[in-house]
């Protein structure tokens, strides 16, 4: 199954990464980042037909709302391996300010649906 | 899943550390640094390749 690859890789690569973090710090964050970026390229193309299937079905439901959750699903993955990969490297502050980033923009693409709710309240309330 | 980029990056660090130890006890420091900086800049300017490719994959999966 694909779980056993994936924790096989990762595996050997946080033994390589303590391995190569025992002679060069900083070469252990550029093998950090490549073992993540590898990872995640792995899980993307896991993910693409599971989110080729939720945009297909969305058409029943009306289609934008689900472009807005997948676009605020992609900024969460992104910003999420920004801020583990600073917090390994003993970045808090940094960490900390992406996390923050990726909220303000997580709203800002939020907001039209919160607008449509409100809009059908008050029409409900009239 | 390419675990070779990170067997690759291991192998030159592992490499440039092995050098930079040997220049130190010969008595170069700054050779030392400069191998570890030029190591440095060919393990980033692959990465940068694969990070750019990370972000246009993205981008088209969450048509963000």
């Amino acid at each position: 199954m694909e779980i056993f690859q994936i924790i096989a890789f990762a595996i050997v690569s946080m033994i390589l990464i303590s391995l190569v973090k025992e002679f060069l710090p900083s070469y252990a964050i550029l093998c950090l980042l490549a073992c993540s970026i590898g990872l995640l390229f792995y899980v993307l193309n896991l993910l693409e037909p599971i989110i080729a299937w939720i945009i297909q079905y969305s058409a029943y439901i009306n289609q934008d709302s689900f472009k807005i959750i997948l676009k605020a699903g992609g900024i969460a993955i992104v910003a999420q391996t920004a801020q583990d990969l600073c917090k390994d490297s003993g970045m808090n502050a940094l960490a900390n300010k992406i996390e923050l980033a990726s909220r303000c923009l997580l709203l800002a693409c939020a907001l039209p649906l919160f607008q449509t709710i409100l809009e059908s309240l008050v029409t409900f309330l009239q | 899943m390419d675990i070779d980029l990170v067997f690759k990056i291991a192998a030159i660090g592992i490499i440039v550390a092995v050098l930079n130890q040997l220049l130190i006890r010969s008595g170069r420091e700054d050779q030392a640094m400069m191998t570890t900086l030029a190591g440095l800049i060919v393990v980033l300017s692959m990465l940068v390749q694969q990070i750019s490719d990370l972000f246009i994959n993205i981008k088209s999966l969450f048509n963000l």
